[in-house]
């Protein structure tokens, strides 16, 4: 019986403490449902960094920016 | 419903959004000072509006916060599907 209740333990939520960073103006929190930026949905405003991604504004992030931006375009040219 | 009325109402429920929003941070985050600090700054807003819209334009709700000119306000106020929010982004 106790086994069977652990195994309908399907999936656990985790989620990291909130810190406080900035907040749009009222009307702005109004329009979007939310003060905070980091938790409006979809995050336009603040992209997910991914593993590996230079510091802003070294050379090595110029670089991956036009890296990038050439993987875009190559992309854009096989759809064509 | 004049353009500044709207206008104020608009601002009183950011506010009061606002306010709602940093009241939850602080349920979970009772010690963050810039937190408290800008839900102390947006009350005080809030009540200064308030004040002002419910001077001008008469009472917000039906009892308790504000008094009333002669003859009783109240029932002069818009029924909230009177109030036409659909533009309210270009107020």
């Amino acid at each position: 019986m106790d086994n069977q209740r652990i195994n309908n333990d399907l999936a656990r939520a985790r989620i990291q403490i909130q810190q406080y960073v900035r907040r749009w103006p009222p009307r702005e929190g109004l329009f979007r449902g939310t003060i905070f930026p980091e938790l409006y949905r979809p995050y336009y405003f603040q992209p997910p960094v991914p593993d590996g991604m230079p510091a802003p504004g070294t050379m090595r992030a110029r670089r991956f920016k036009m890296a990038a931006r050439k993987m875009k375009r190559g992309k854009r040219h096989v759809n064509r | 419903m004049s353009t500044v009325r709207m206008q104020m109402l608009i601002d009183i429920m950011a506010l009061e959004f606002t306010a709602v929003e940093l009241n939850l941070f602080l349920d979970t985050h009772p010690g963050e000072r810039r937190a408290l600090d800008a839900y102390n700054a947006t009350v005080v807003q809030l009540d200064e509006l308030k004040r002002e819209y419910e001077a001008r334009f008469g009472p917000l709700t039906n009892f308790g916060y504000s008094d009333s000119d002669y003859p009783w306000r109240w029932v002069e106020e818009p029924w909230p599907w009177q109030i036409n929010f659909a533009h309210m982004k270009g107020v």
